[in-house]
């Protein structure tokens, strides 16, 4: 009885507080209903009511007021209905049968104890096991007779600041055994049981915000969540607390946006995708290779995708930024093993990046100005409360200064880059939402005075949202990518040309959801997608030039898919995930196929025959079924084991002859000659959560079988080869590892601490000598590396202050390494052991930094604070690649390394 | 440049440098593989065929070692054997002179000294095309570099062979400078408190020390290919390129080209070793690996073998030319010469030069100078030269070879 006192005295003050500011009301209702009465008082007080319409649906309300402040007038009004109500700011915030509670006093509940013992002769028995802190709101009413055990809270989650809806907000009870996300529109609707129940909301970038509810039966429940980011605190992987352990995915990985800017950085980008490689089974070959090698994958089996749209490069000046704007970026998925069913085409992993939406009440932004970039993103609403738009631009001014350098060999050095990003979200109404991203991002640099590259992206992208009902929803996207580059060389009158490539991609994909009960949620769809690829034109760029125009034949494939997923929730502690993916490919003409005689090797004296396509027609087709299947047990309320086993599929493949993933390498679609990559993978997986969630530990093993990678013969040439088939093989792969994550995601010393050790081979076996590869023997992969370790350490000293850490060890990647030399045709030559049979020393690396934050009011007009790091403190001398060449009759080694040596950054950062 | 600009262009000078910081190094053998390395090309010459045999050797070490005493035989399917012997540069030569037939079957067999047993795969002899053409121009490089190149058209009129290797070796004349009929011989050295007492004696020189020829082998994998070319013919394809100031053009040059027709297989092989020891791109590089060849131990092993053994149709070519020929300005010759004027009665140091007495015998003893001119009158003061100036057998050889047209 006291803690309902207290509950009820708890509400008078909070009300008290605000009394002070109100006017004084003069009004009468007479039978009014309870809409009306509501929308008289917005005139009158000239504050915005927040509500849902429907609570005040079907009520009226008699009653009259004479000068009365705000707080005596909504009280009466409300008296007879479910409906609280706060007041703060000049607006008034309605809730059904929920109650908000500003930010108390840590001392305010210091009778909590003296409550709680008292509680037993009161409520459900699940109280006393709660543990119950803090005030308890009221759900539905209480019916003795009730034998329902489970009820349905719904309600929605909005920004405080904002007012916007907070999608992807995971709501839950803090047993973590009932739990649910919120749509776009920030609804939700939580099943949890009857009786006293401890509501918990969590989302990358806002506080988490606990509610103890008391539930009496089906009722509304509204959260109002504050913005992590202006309390400055330190949000570090907040995103979908708990998911690790609740849902079936194995093998996620979510990047925390917000909580980058407390990582070190490198010239001072922030970098997403730097990030996800620091997380255990995400690698990259070394600094200065673009690309990532997820779960002992090549670089060309991840799905990266923007908006939803293929992302081909999605880094800067070869691989050192990554070419995402990390202020307009919301969330980074990268699924490594459990790909859900609708997305397909690649083998290893998908990153799933999506931009956020842009502010729909206020206009904001967010800047920072680096040594080597800067970078400025606004949002602002078009039309208030219904559609917003996001833009972000990043420059690098790099060339203008280059130029302003006295050395001559750096005047003629270029490297610039810039990339823009638009958002357009609309939302129609309850049912329709519209989103359309424009994405392009351009660079042009020249190592060598005599040679310019260039590369650009291009995405564009809509989505449309329709919700049919309350249980059927539906999805649909269109998008399209373009990726093309271009070497400009002009060094010798005769020899200047201009090599340009390009691929584009346009797809249509039609997602629906059906919500078909607790057990049973279904998402199935189609997707088609067209491939355009001119893999190459050669053209003389003057008059004098010998080289001679060549345009290679362009290649047309179309890759569509039909699958059905299915999220069955068998008990409380079983839930399966079912996803059935059909794939198909063409190769489509007009091509020309050469056919090579079965078991010679493919060279032009084995060509047999020549087969001539028209437009459109299917040259060659591959299909077959992907199985996604993944299922989650509950061993204990913060412990599951997840298993899963994938199939997936890849008709297109990266043609690259360097070791690393370069800009310049080339996408090849499947055709007669070459077969789409296929891989298997099973995983299994222990996830334990500590102190509700704060701290997370996983460990996840798992082994992957390869077919059909693709690889090249010793010396292959790639480029502008009309007969590529001839350099390629296709070979096994296999992959296995474990990976070990703690994470700790809360409080003033926070941070992770990764580690793996994952193994990568490779096989290439034929009958045909010059086509196997190391007898035939299975052997390390390039980016082979066992040895993973890598922790992010943050500790907030005070507000102002906080520092970071960031350590990496990494075992050195393979190379073939000289084993003796020899001499033909008079010269010295080196001869090479079994492919990657040796390894390059160690990779170890330490960055720190610290962010200073200016004065930290919430209502600043503009906050911002200064990065401090310092890349590689220990000076590493991380060696990426050996080689040796042949200089004048005799052989030369050479090693090359990127950061040497310390590098200090320091970059300001603003958000308005 | 304001002071800001400057610390900034510092910074990305810096950054610059070690972006892509690319150092020569000394590369320690991990592991050392010691392998047979086989050269053999059997031509449709009729003369004494040649196989090389050497192994390899460690990445810290300069020179391969002869693989000696092997049982090296070539047979072909008309049961014919053919033995080679080591010869005194340790190369392998068959006993009697033969030539690789067409439509015949020729297969390499050798046996080392410690036992192992090796095969070739069988070859056929390649189609025949015969350089129609090999002509020196003058041309200017890309970098602006001026200099002659040795071209080569080839025809084809069967029209099967599509892949072309290439060797040459290149002969010059070299005419000593300061070359003197004449040379000094010093005897009867004495010594006491005063110095040194020798005697000069002035001899004729005994053999040809004016003229010499020097023969060098071509350096590196030289190959072309028709293939990607309509017409089906090699056209000016530079073999070699000889930069105008390059002294081997003093005098009269002559270059013998030979053409080997490849087969695909053969071709690329030579192509992927040539490529591997190339540098393509700073950033990145190409994946090197072990070449297979089509050689292998007889018996069930991994062991490796480098080379490749071919039948192939020779063509070969010779021109001569002298700078002359070109509008060039004249080559510098090889070496400085330090022309000296030395005096027997110079006995002292003290007179501010040097003791020239002394000098004179050093050099000519020690250093081999060679008498460069008449003696003056005084019979005491030689002009002295370096030998490399005064004597070509120091630098070359003095035998004129047969094919030798002036």
């Amino acid at each position: 009885m006291i803690k309902r006192c207290f509950y009820i005295i708890s509400v008078l003050f909070c009300q008290f507080l605000y009394a002070q500011t109100n006017q004084s009301i003069t009004v009468s209702f007479n039978d009014t209903p309870l809409n009306e009465a509501v929308s008289q008082l917005e005139q009158i007080t000239n504050y915005p009511f927040f509500f849902q319409d429907e609570w005040l649906k079907d009520q009226t309300i008699t009653i009259s007021f004479d000068n009365a402040p705000l707080q005596q007038v909504l009280k009466g009004v409300f008296k007879e209905s479910s409906i609280n109500f706060y007041i703060t700011q000049n607006r008034v915030i309605l809730t059904n049968n929920s109650y908000i509670y500003n930010t108390l006093p840590d001392d305010y509940f210091n009778t909590d104890s003296n409550v709680i013992e008292d509680k037993s002769a009161v409520f459900y028995n699940e109280y006393e096991a709660n543990n119950i802190k803090g005030d308890v709101v009221t759900i539905g009413k209480q019916n003795e007779n009730s034998s329902q055990e489970f009820y349905t809270i719904t309600g929605i989650v909005k920004n405080e600041s904002t007012n916007e809806p907070i999608q992807n907000l995971v709501i839950s009870t803090n047993n973590k055994a009932n739990y649910t996300t919120t749509n776009s529109a920030g609804y939700f609707s939580l099943e949890v049981p009857a009786g006293i129940n401890v509501i918990e909301t969590n989302l990358l970038g806002y506080e988490s915000t606990i509610k103890n509810v008391l539930v009496y039966g089906n009722g509304t429940l509204n959260f109002e969540v504050l913005e992590g980011a202006e309390q400055l605190d330190e949000v570090l992987i907040e995103a979908k607390k708990d998911d690790n352990v609740k849902t079936a995915v194995v093998g996620v990985t979510t990047i925390d946006v917000a909580g980058l800017k407390n990582i070190p950085v490198v010239l001072g980008e922030r970098d997403i995708l730097k990030i996800a490689t620091t997380m255990p089974g995400v690698k990259t070959a070394g600094e200065g290779a673009s690309g990532f090698n997820v779960r002992g994958g090549r670089t060309d089996q991840n799905l990266i995708l923007l908006d939803n749209a293929v992302i081909y490069s999605p880094s800067h000046f070869l691989g050192f930024f990554s070419a995402l704007n990390p202020f307009t970026t919301g969330s980074l998925d990268i699924y490594k093993a459990s790909i859900p069913a609708e997305y397909g085409g690649r083998l290893s992993s998908v990153f799933d990046i999506r931009t956020k939406d842009g502010n729909i009440n206020k206009f904001s932004g967010e800047g920072s100005i680096g040594p080597v970039t800067a970078n400025i993103s606004v949002e602002t609403p078009v039309i208030k409360e219904k559609s917003s738009v996001i833009a972000g631009f990043r420059a690098t001014y790099s060339d203008w200064i280059l130029r302003a350098i006295d050395d001559e060999n750096l005047k003629n050095s270029e490297a610039s880059f810039y990339d823009g990003i638009v958002k357009y979200k609309h939302r129609f109404n309850e049912k329709n939402t519209i989103q359309t991203s424009f994405y392009y991002s351009n660079d042009k640099f020249s190592i060598t005075s005599d040679s310019i590259y260039k590369y650009n992206n291009r995405l564009a992208s809509l989505k449309w949202d329709h919700s049919f009902n309350e249980k059927n929803k539906a999805e649909l996207i269109l998008v399209n990518s373009q990726y093309k580059y271009n070497i400009d060389y002009e060094a010798d009158a005769n020899r200047n040309f201009d090599f340009g490539y390009k691929i584009n991609e346009t797809q249509l994909k039609l997602n629906f959801d059906y919500f078909h009960s607790k057990k049973h949620k279904f998402k199935y769809g189609i997707s088609s997608k067209l491939y355009n690829i001119n893999p190459g034109t050669i053209k003389p760029t003057d008059n004098n030039s010998d080289i001679e125009y060549k345009s290679l034949e362009k290649e047309k494939g179309l890759e569509s898919a039909i699958y059905i997923a299915d999220l069955f929730e068998v008990t409380d502690k079983l839930l399966l995930d079912f996803g059935l993916r059909y794939s198909f490919y063409a190769s489509l003409g007009p091509t020309t196929v050469n056919i090579y005689e079965e078991g010679k090797p493919k060279n032009p004296s084995t060509i047999i025959d020549q087969e001539t396509y028209g437009n459109n027609a299917f040259a060659k087709t591959y299909g077959g079924p992907e199985f996604r299947l993944s299922l989650r047990y509950f061993l204990a309320p913060e412990l599951s084991i997840k298993a899963a086993y994938n199939k997936t599929i890849q008709y297109i493949h990266l043609l690259s002859n360097n070791t690393t993933e370069s800009p310049i390498d080339t996408w090849k679609l499947s055709d007669f000659n070459t077969k789409p990559q296929k891989a298997d993978q099973f995983s299994l997986g222990l996830y334990k959560n500590f102190d509700t969630g704060n701290i997370e530990i996983s460990l996840e093993g798992y082994y992957k079988r390869m077919t059909d990678i693709l690889d090249y013969k010793v010396g292959a040439d790639l480029i502008l080869n009309e007969f590529l088939e001839q350099e390629l093989l296709q070979g096994e792969g296999k992959a296995y590892g474990i990976e070990f994550l703690l994470k700790k995601k809360k409080g003033k010393f926070n941070g992770w601490l990764g580690y793996s050790y994952s193994r990568s081979f490779v096989k290439l076996d034929s009958k045909i000598n010059e086509e196997t590869v190391n007898n035939g023997d299975f052997f390390p992969a390039n980016y082979d590396k066992p040895h993973d370790f890598t922790t992010v350490l943050n500790y907030k000293l005070t507000h102002r202050f906080s520092f970071s850490a960031n350590f990496t060890y990494q075992t050195g990647r393979p190379i073939t390494y000289p084993i003796g030399k020899y001499v033909i045709a008079n010269e010295e030559q080196v001869v090479y052991s079994d492919r990657n049979q040796y390894r390059i020393p160690d990779y170890y690396r330490l960055d720190l930094g610290i962010n200073i934050e200016g004065n930290h009011k919430i209502k600043k007009l503009a906050h911002s604070f200064w990065n401090i790091s310092v890349y590689n403190v220990l000076g590493r001398n991380n060696p990426y690649s050996v080689y040796f060449v042949n200089e004048e009759g005799r052989i030369q080694a050479y090693q090359t390394s990127i950061f040497a040596v310390p590098i200090p950054t320091i970059t300001y950062n603003f958000k308005f | 440049m304001s002071p800001k600009i400057k610390h900034i262009s510092i910074f990305l000078s810096v950054l610059m440098v070690i972006m892509s910081c690319r150092e020569p190094f000394e590369p320690e053998s991990i592991e050392f593989l010691d392998a047979l390395v086989i050269e053999s090309v059997i031509t449709n010459e009729l003369k004494n065929q040649e196989v090389r045999l050497t192994r390899t050797y460690k990445l810290e070490d300069n020179e391969p070692l002869v693989e000696n005493n092997a049982e090296v035989t070539v047979h072909d399917s008309n049961n014919n054997i053919y033995a080679f012997t080591q010869n005194q540069e340790g190369i392998y030569v068959s006993d009697v002179e033969f030539q690789a037939e067409e439509d015949l079957i020729y297969q390499l067999f050798i046996t080392t000294q410690n036992g192992k047993t090796y095969q070739s795969s069988e070859v056929t002899l390649t189609p025949i095309s015969e350089i129609s053409n090999l002509y020196a121009e003058l041309t200017t490089k890309d970098n602006g570099e001026q200099g002659i190149s040795i071209f080569v058209d080839s025809d084809n009129t069967s029209g099967e062979a599509n892949y072309f290797k290439y060797d040459y070796e290149e002969t010059y004349k070299v005419i000593a400078p300061n070359h003197f009929d004449f040379d000094i011989e010093l005897t009867n050295l004495t010594q006491d408190a005063n110095g040194i007492e020798y005697d000069i004696v002035v001899t004729e020189r005994e053999q040809e020390e004016r003229v010499c020829y020097s023969t060098e082998r071509s350096v590196g994998i030289i190959q072309t290919t028709t293939n990607e070319l309509n017409n089906n013919y090699v056209s000016r394809f530079e073999v070699n390129f000889i930069p105008i100031n390059d002294s081997k053009i003093l005098e009269r040059y002559s270059i013998l080209v030979n053409q080997y027709i490849q087969s695909l297989e053969a071709y690329t092989y030579y192509n992927t070793i040539d490529e591997l020891g190339s540098l393509n791109n700073i950033l990145s590089q190409t994946q090197p690996g072990y070449v297979l060849g089509n050689i292998q131990p007889s018996s069930e092993s991994s062991e490796k073998v480098i080379g490749y053994f071919e039948a192939a149709t020779i063509s070969s070519e010779r021109i001569y030319f002298n700078f002359t020929d070109f509008d060039i300005p004249q080559p510098d010759y090889f070496y400085e010469c330090d022309l000296l004027t030395l005096d027997y009665n110079d006995n002292s140091a003290r007179d501010g030069d040097i003791n020239e007495r002394n000098a004179l015998y050093r050099l000519i003893t020690i250093n081999n100078y060679k008498l460069a001119s008449g003696i003056d009158n005084s019979g005491t003061i030689y002009d002295i030269v370096n030998p490399e100036c005064g004597d070509c057998t120091s630098i070359s050889s003095n035998i004129r070879p047969d094919f030798w047209e002036d």
